[in-house]
């Protein structure tokens, strides 16, 4: 009788529990008793040798210590990925036909095609040998060529020292893959445990990073650097999530490894396969033409403040409020929230939302907010996001520290991201829009397909201040007045309030003039005003028709995801 | 509704034309109350068949903190009735009928005919629901009248006391009483109205008291005083003296007439008090000014309260009693756990435990006492024409009941009832012609609409014992912490009810779960969690299994779950039918903070390494084993040591069962591997397949659970014992010889297993050994079924440091506040008001110190923690710049931060180590 040959997938720990570990009253197993030990069967073993060996990784002992930190291993980071049966590759790879310590493969995430890949930290902690750093290749290469997001589940010490110059060939080959698929498939990057080097460099070529507290990365680690440098700094002072969080070197930062894996499902939902497709589109329930009465509400509570049209509000209130069933994904939220950058969908299709926040810094832009924003609009762009621009920045931040650290170059970098992008795009001007920060920020003339604009929105050279320079005769006059008087003999006290309630009337004067967008109405560099309660309609609506009219497509000519 | 087919439809869909006539689809109902009672009624109207309900939204649900959006918005069915408004109630009396008229403009202008207000808010507010009345909407809810004389302490407690019910010692009539004392009797009354000019007569027919109380009535109206605040103090003390005469060891309590929620009150234990009490309540009631009413009721201070109410519902002819609740366990006056008192329930413990005499003697006493409570409270129900649903509201001690206030609306705690009772409306004409209401709410639209031809209910049996626990956003000492975000709450499992307005609603598009922020802008209320037994203990075992699979994940989320899991799996170790009072959870709380002030020296790492190193000189070939079983033992002991409370809850659960102290050494009452394993499944660690491999027990260390358990089960059953003692001790013995039916080579492997899976269980001990050092462990039940509280928890002192160990308040790095950007610096937020501060005041964390302009956007800023400002260094200095960095105060914190140096830390551990060793 020929019985089906079962894929046995033994534990290998069954034979690792020490013997007394064991129950000795069990009857054992009753294995299916060939009458021959052939040529076949002892084939039929090797083979199941061979499919069990790379779910064992570095053995018990390994994988104990890697749970005694709290820490999965790379099959179960697997498992709560998907439940389906991974589809792995390359599974005897090198030598010791363990896999090599990476583990590579193909998941079904709820129906969609997913690259893998993962360091099987076990098994001579994840490290990069001679060989499978061109595993690694092998599967970014496959990923790009099918056209499938990529997911980079990171958790290596970095180069095996032993295997030498081989094991940094190894790295400079995945360098290379994944430079070479930049801007092809979009790839998440989660970071697990301790990494160093070039673990630390491979993931940012991904397109985002997540990290969650526990883990360090960085060029080396606190012990390397106390001793060549002295510096006495903890792991995670040094390279952990709230500082590479800050910095943005890190996207998204999760509490614990299950936050990051379920994140990284989360972020996924707005991406794209490849740069050939629209993300996923989800018919909403939630209508188009919603009137937006909290955007009348927020608005009329900021405006009408003791402040006045100088009151600060937060801004993803207002994102919140726009996006289908309040439901939005902010990237990079522990940096910079001068500027916020997020994903949202309005009427079902997914889009880039970049704010500026009056709630930090004046909404100002300075190095950071523009370095965000640069690297979001360019994402944006590769992947066929479509962007919404919203306005309310008093423009970019000068002074001392922003000139030495090169504002200028990094607000050029914004400037040129914007000029670049070539999906759907509309701005919407809520408040300040001044000087250069107009100029910059998605207007007509860099390529915006259309500007509305609230009538609460102040479009000017410049701002207030501004009345200095519109107004200067007027501004002599009221001097000269001042003098006048006190050569009569009014007080100093008397004067002056005769000068401030004349400046007074002066800047109203300028308010009425100039802090309205009629002028910018009248120019065309806005295409019309949106009363508050219909944005979402209008931008909706508005949305819809240019998708309707935009072919997804790779960028052409040589463009990277950001440079 | 449910027909007597036991259908669930709509009144006019029932084939019975008696029914058909209570149909329910005339009614367009505005809710305007908020918290999870406003999901309940939404589903519940879906349910019932109304034509329409709408909601009313304020700014804080929708446009002042991200991403808290009202949850009950997604998918809402009528989104032409949402409603906002700039709040649900006003804060200032102004605003308050400002928003009572708002409120019902909305609800003509848009032709609602009913107006729900559940409960908190202005749901028994009297001018609200007469307004509401005069306007011809029907208020769902009981009427003005019921509110005025019910929902009045002093009121209330007259009509209490006309119609015999039991109420608390003490009177109700100071201000009367003093008037009496001050002028003297009929002819002086009415002098002294002449002189004040007030329009009075003395009426015969009334008592000296009641005419003296219209007398004071009319000075209200008029706006005079007629007693002085000194002559209530006069005669508060010959009143208190009064009551000491017949409860001499008593403390009084002095509780102001319009108080609520702990505001007015005073409880004083010495006559020295009483001035300076009668002050108080009458300036934190704000009727100081001339022509207030300060009445206010003195009455005996119950000590060992405990706090049961009965549920009445009626129509304003006929009254019933829908059972009680208990809801003694409560925390700063907010009740955290509700559990069911029904006749039912009584009878049933008292069939269970019919061998044990004095038990049942007890349970008696009890079910008496319930039974008069539901009698009294059915008539004085019956006496304010009651036509909604109310609390009859009462504190118990041993077996005197004294009932203290009416509640004249839904509660909170509604839903236990509805575990317990079902209602069933049986047509008078016709016995077989029927219908039952399950829901309360249901029952009050019924009754808002046709009230008057409802037949008097019988109400039904539909649990024996019902229980909610109330999940609020706050932190292990039970204070309210906001900020945190939900990411995930795994969906309501069998036999669970979860009222959670409506967070778990998932994206209507991509089925994803909605980040919800519990911003704190209301109470601290998230859901409530329902559940219900056909016993007490069943009940409770439901509603802990619940807490146990349920996930809620987040960021710097806190929740009281973990307290409410310890908390339960405490009473089910001592006894489901514990009787607590309104002070326990105080003590218990001490208690678990006893806990962590051991388990914050506790280091399992060291304890480990000091273990490894033992069994590496004593017991050499065990070793590499014990190794094996680093995570095994390490991860469930580390992880509820994280969790002051789930640790608590395990204590309580097993003391008795699996472990007892015995001459301070702890002693393993059953098979300590299967302790472990019910320490994973407490945990809720168990192997299911769906979960992620970082929430449940390490493939590998089940292996040798699962192995072990089996190992076990199964030599018990051969050598026919059932005792882990015999069989430990038969294994252990030192002849080594095979007992019958195993052989020897058998049997010696079974030793070495024995001892191989037994290796490194001693460290389990450490648990037991915390609640014993901490003195967690001496918090029990007597046989009275209350608490016993050693000293250290129960004197006010002591709990209080004990309780702020579990929440440290935040401490100052250094004596200074910079400014956090350049800009232009302003202390006011406009020229014409006055400054955010000055020197020599206080903050409190969060509060906004001082403004910085940067490109004429103005900044608040906000104090880091609470202190003092000692020196401002930038007085008059409106509109000048400032660097980044710059000093703008110079301050001293509320708390320094001592830090303790690792030596210290270091020697703590060390010596706690010792300790928890030698148990």
């Amino acid at each position: 009788m020929v019985e089906k040959i079962l894929p046995s997938y033994k534990f290998g720990y069954m034979e690792d529990i020490y013997s007394a570990l064991q129950n000795p009253l069990k009857k054992p197993e009753s294995q299916i008793q060939s009458k021959h030990t052939g040529i076949y069967e002892e084939s039929l073993k090797l083979g199941e040798e061979l499919l069990d060996k790379p779910k064992q990784g570095g053995g018990i002992d390994r994988i104990l210590v890697q749970h005694s930190k709290d820490r999965m291993t790379v099959w179960e980071r697997i498992k709560v990925l998907t439940q389906s049966e991974p589809n792995i590759l390359y599974q005897n790879w090198g030598p010791s036909l363990d896999g090599a310590s990476l583990v590579t493969g193909i998941l079904n995430i709820n129906g969609r095609d997913i690259a893998v890949y993962g360091h099987d930290f076990t098994l001579r902690a994840g490290s990069m040998d001679a060989t499978n750093g061109n595993k690694l290749a092998r599967i970014i290469y496959m990923a790009a060529e099918h056209g499938i997001p990529l997911i980079g589940m990171n958790d290596s010490a970095g180069a095996f020292v032993p295997a030498g110059v081989g094991g940094l060939d190894g790295y400079s080959e995945a360098f290379t893959a994944l430079r070479k698929i930049s801007g092809i498939v979009p790839s998440i990057m989660l970071m697990f445990g301790f990494n160093a080097g070039g673990g630390s460099y491979l993931p940012r070529q991904g397109s985002f990073m997540i990290q969650c507290e526990n883990t360090f990365f960085g060029l080396t680690g606190p012990g390397v650097v106390k001793s060549v440098l002295g510096e006495d700094i903890s792991a995670d002072d040094l390279g952990g999530p709230k500082v590479h969080g800050k910095s943005g070197v890190v996207d998204i930062v999760t509490p614990d490894e299950l936050g990051s894996l379920k994140t990284a499902l989360r972020l996924l939902s707005y991406l794209p396969n490849n740069n050939s497709e629209l993300p996923s589109f989800f018919p909403t329930s939630d209508p188009l033409a919603r009137y937006m009465y909290e955007e009348d509400i927020l608005f009329r509570k900021t405006f009408n403040a003791p402040t006045g049209m100088n009151t600060p509000f937060d801004i993803t209130l207002y994102i919140q409020n726009i996006c289908d069933h309040g439901a939005f994904f902010e990237v990079q939220s522990l940096r910079a929230r001068n500027l916020i950058t997020a994903f949202g969908r309005l009427g079902g299709h997914v889009v880039g939302f970049i704010a500026n926040n009056s709630a930090v810094s004046s909404g100002q832009i300075d190095i950071d907010a523009a370095r965000k924003g640069t690297r979001f609009v360019r994402f944006c762009n590769l992947y066929n996001i479509p962007m919404i621009f919203l306005e309310d920045t008093t423009g970019f931040l000068p002074g001392k520290d922003q000139e030495h650290g090169g504002i200028v170059e990094e607000g050029r970098r914004l400037l040129d991201s914007i000029i670049d992008l070539r999906t759907p795009r509309m701005t919407l001007i809520i408040r300040n829009a001044f000087g250069g920060a107009y100029a910059t920020w998605n207007s007509y003339h860099t390529g915006a397909d259309i500007v509305f604009t609230l009538p609460t929105a102040r479009i000017a050279v410049m701002g207030p201040a501004g009345k200095d320079f519109i107004y200067k005769d007027e501004m002599q006059k009221i001097n000269k007045e001042y003098s006048e008087n006190l050569k009569k003999g009014i007080s100093d006290e008397e004067a002056k309030k005769i000068k401030d309630s004349s400046l007074q009337v002066l800047s109203q004067r300028y308010e009425k003039d100039l802090m309205n967008p009629k002028e910018a109405l009248a120019l065309g560099s806005v295409s019309r005003v949106i009363m508050p309660g219909y944005t979402r309609q209008v931008l909706g609506e508005n949305l819809q028709y240019l998708i309707r009219h935009y072919k997804p497509s790779p960028m052409g000519g040589i463009q990277r995801e950001f440079e | 509704m449910i027909d007597s087919k036991d259908i669930k439809i709509k009144f006019h869909e029932s084939s019975s034309e008696w029914i058909r006539s209570f149909s329910l689809t005339a009614i367009k109902c505005l809710i305007v109350c908020r918290g999870p009672v406003r999901k309940e009624a939404m589903d519940i109207f879906d349910e019932i068949g109304i034509k329409e309900y709408g909601i009313l939204l304020s700014e804080k649900d929708s446009v002042v903190y991200p991403q808290a959006l009202a949850p009950e918005m997604r998918g809402f069915k009528f989104i032409n009735n949402i409603h906002r408004v700039p709040d649900y109630m006003g804060s200032s009396k102004e605003e308050k009928t400002e928003r009572i008229h708002e409120i019902i403009s909305i609800a003509l202008n848009n032709s609602y005919t009913h107006i729900f207000a559940g409960y908190g808010f202005m749901a028994e507010d009297a001018e609200f629901i007469e307004a509401i009345e005069k306007s011809g909407i029907t208020f769902m809810g009981p009427a003005s009248s019921v509110a005025k004389q019910a929902g009045a302490k002093d009121e209330a407690k007259k009509i209490a006391r006309k119609l015999n019910v039991s109420v608390t010692p003490g009177i109700d009539n100071i201000t009367s009483l003093a008037l009496l004392k001050k002028v003297g009797d009929k002819s002086k009354l009415e002098a002294l109205a002449k002189e004040k000019k007030l329009n009075y007569s003395y009426k015969e027919s009334i008592s000296p008291e009641e005419n003296a109380e219209s007398l004071l009535q009319l000075s209200y109206v008029a706006g005079i005083d007629l007693v002085s605040i000194a002559d209530l103090q006069d005669e508060a003390e010959v009143q208190s003296k009064e009551i000491w005469i017949k409860f001499p060891k008593n403390r009084i309590r002095f509780k102001y007439i319009g108080g609520g929620g702990g505001k007015g009150q005073r409880v004083i234990g010495d006559l020295k008090e009483v001035k300076s009490a009668v002050m108080e309540i009458i300036a934190e009631s704000k009727v100081v000014s001339e022509g207030s009413n300060r009445n206010f009721l003195i009455e005996l201070n119950i000590e060992n309260t405990r706090h049961n109410e009965i549920q009445l519902i009626g129509n304003g002819n006929w009254c019933i009693s829908l059972g009680g609740r208990d809801c003694s366990l409560q925390m700063h006056e907010q009740k955290l756990l509700e559990l069911s008192y029904t006749v039912e329930l009584f009878q049933e413990e008292i069939v269970a435990h019919s061998s044990n005499p004095t038990r049942v003697a007890m349970l008696k006493d009890d079910l008496q006492t319930l039974k008069e409570m539901e009698e009294q409270s059915e008539r004085f129900g019956a006496a304010v024409k009651l036509d909604s649903v109310s609390t009859f509201e009462s504190i118990v001690d041993g077996k005197n009941h004294f009932f203290m206030e009416m509640n004249t609306r839904i509660q909170v705690e509604h839903r236990v009832t509805e575990m317990v009772y079902k209602l069933k409306f049986i047509n008078p004409k016709d016995s077989s012609d029927f219908f039952i209401i399950e829901s309360l709410i249901e029952a009050m639209a019924l009754l808002s609409l046709h009230g008057k031809e409802l037949p008097k209910p019988q109400r039904v049996v539909r649990n024996i014992a019902g229980g909610e626990a109330r999940i609020n956003a706050t932190n292990q000492s039970l204070q309210p912490h906001a900020g945190g975000l939900i990411q995930n709450w795994s969906a309501p499992v069998e036999h669970e009810i979860r009222d959670d307005q409506g967070i778990g609603i998932l994206n209507p598009d991509t089925g994803i779960f909605i980040h919800y922020r519990l911003a704190g802008a209301y109470d601290s209320n998230i859901a409530l969690l329902v559940t219900y037994g056909n016993t007490r203990k069943e009940n409770l075992e439901r509603l802990a299994s619940i807490i146990r699979v349920t996930e809620l994940r987040g960021n710097d989320l806190q929740t009281n779950m973990p307290v409410h899991y310890g908390l339960i799996n405490w009473i089910l170790g001592k006894d489901p039918m514990f009787k607590p009072n309104t002070r326990f959870m105080m003590s218990y709380l001490a208690g678990v903070g006893s806990l962590f002030t051991v388990i914050k020296n506790t280091d399992m790492d060291m304890l480990w390494d000091s273990y490894s190193k033992d069994i590496n000189k004593n017991k050499p070939s065990l070793h590499k084993i014990f190794n094996r079983k680093l995570t095994l033992i390490l991860r469930p002991i580390k992880l509820i040591l994280d969790s002051p409370h789930v640790l608590a809850g395990f204590l309580g659960y097993h003391s008795g069962r699996s472990f007892k102290i015995v001459n301070k050494k702890v002693k393993f009452l059953r098979n300590p591997l299967e302790f472990l394993g019910d320490l994973y499944s407490y945990l809720d660690l168990d192997p299911k397949s769906s979960k992620p491999a970082c929430d449940k027990i390490w493939d590998h260390d089940d292996r040798i659970l699962k192995e072990g358990l089996e190992f076990y089960s199964e030599l018990a059953e051969i050598l026919g014992k059932q005792s882990y003692e015999e069989i430990e001790k038969s294994l252990m013995s030192s002849s080594s010889i095979a007992p019958d039916k195993i052989n020897q080579a058998t049997w010696e492997k079974c030793i070495q297993s024995h001892s191989a899976f037994q290796i490194g269980l001693d460290l389990i001990k450490i648990l037991p050994a915390i609640g014993d050092l901490s003195g967690f462990l001496e918090i029990d039940i007597n046989d009275s079924l209350e608490a016993v509280v050693p000293e250290k928890f129960s004197n006010s002192e002591s709990i209080k440091e004990l309780i702020k160990e579990l929440n440290p308040p935040p401490k100052a790095k250094s004596d200074e506040i910079l400014a956090p950007m350049g800009g232009m610096f302003y202390s006011r937020e406009a020229p014409n008001l006055p400054q955010l501060i000055v020197e020599g005041d206080s903050f409190k964390a969060g509060q906004p110190l001082f403004i910085i302009e940067v490109m004429k956007m103005f900044n608040k800023i906000s104090a880091p923690f609470n202190g003092k400002i000692i020196k401002n260094t930038l007085k008059d200095s409106d509109g000048k710049i400032v660097s980044k960095g710059q000093l703008v105060f110079k301050i001293q914190p509320d708390e320094f931060l001592k830090e303790e140096s690792p030596e210290e830390i270091l020697t703590k551990k060390m010596n706690t180590l010792k300790s928890l060793l030698s148990y």
